[in-house]
């Protein structure tokens, strides 16, 4: 039986310091796929050691009640990676929340039905590189909601607590981030 | 069209290398060992502090004890127990006041901290055992 983050984190904090190696093992792929999409490039493998030393240091004050492991650590790991990029001055995470839960309440029910990929993008012949800088196009906000959610099973809610922003808002970038996807693709093809 | 997001990510996913893993717990690991390592100096440091200041507060209790009387009221006390009956309460001022207060404090803090210095450096030795 598989065990869970907090009976792991339970362990450690009982003295048994090497099951910390097992949610290094565990995060590492997808902490290292989501730095590397959100704009890490060069900088992604520090960033992710950096979030595991983070996370390491500040465990004793991880509440269970508030959030999984899962979700406090992709929120650190968010956190270094705007801090590292900051400082490097090779990134600028732009603020897309500039509008009101109000209005994203209101575009979101103003939102035609979702209409599938293109096809040709699932064909064996399509580049690889090119899906890769399509998704790399897209605001932060948007592939961050479109990775946690697809690639790791979050929920609106858990991807809120990272971002820090309401579910609504979340909700809201989803569905925008589908679209600019889409349109993206559309555009990669036509080209 | 989930499906499709789904298939999307994994095709363009990142992979870091097999061992990436592996160097991060090191560079942890290694942290580890260097934090318990320091723990243990500190509290060493701190238990042989205690255990040293402890002599003289120890002695200095025991010259205090016997130059305020105390040792005397007692005696007195327990040589001749009616007299706690009729001179309880001024006996029980007197034996108060004979208290070294100030340095029976400065034994119990000493005490306390050696105690505390010592359970650390016991829970740091187990730890330091699981990481080797």
């Amino acid at each position: 039986m598989e065990e869970t983050d907090e009976s792991i984190i339970e362990q450690y904090l009982q003295g048994n310091f090497s099951v910390f190696k097992i949610l290094v093992e565990k995060y590492t792929p997808l902490l290292y796929s989501y730095v590397r999409r959100i704009g890490g490039g060069a900088y992604t493998e520090d960033i992710v050691q950096e979030s595991f030393i983070n996370a390491w240091k500040q465990i004793n004050h991880f509440d269970t009640t508030k959030a999984s492991f899962k979700t406090w650590l992709f929120r650190i790991t968010r956190n270094k990676t705007i801090d590292i990029l900051r400082k490097k001055q090779h990134y600028v995470f732009s603020d897309l929340d500039t509008n009101t839960e109000e209005d994203d309440i209101v575009f979101e029910q103003n939102i035609p039905d979702t209409q599938d990929l293109p096809d040709v993008i699932f064909q064996q012949h399509t580049d690889i590189e090119i899906l890769k800088s399509t998704i790399d196009e897209l605001p932060e906000q948007y592939k961050t909601v479109l990775v946690l959610h697809y690639e790791n099973d979050m929920t609106f809610e858990a991807i809120g607590l990272i971002l820090a922003k309401p579910p609504n808002t979340v909700k809201s970038w989803h569905r925008r981030a589908i679209m600019a996807l889409r349109e993206k693709l559309h555009q990669k093809i036509s080209e | 069209m989930e499906n499709q997001i789904q298939e999307l990510l994994s095709k363009t996913s990142y992979h870091a290398d097999t061992d990436f893993s592996q160097k991060i717990w090191l560079s942890i690991s290694k942290k580890q060992k260097q934090k318990t390592m320091y723990t243990r100096v500190l509290y060493s440091i701190l238990s042989i502090a205690s255990c040293a200041i402890l002599i003289p507060v120890c002695s200095t209790i025991a010259t205090q004890l016997q130059e305020t009387g105390f040792i005397q009221y007692l005696s007195i006390a327990f040589s001749d127990i009616g007299s706690i009956g009729i001179f309880g309460k001024q006996l029980l001022y007197a034996l108060g006041e004979a208290l070294p207060t100030l340095s029976i404090a400065l034994f119990l803090f000493l005490v306390a901290s050696l105690v505390f210095s010592l359970k650390e450096l016991l829970k740091s030795q187990t730890q330091r055992l699981i990481i080797a």
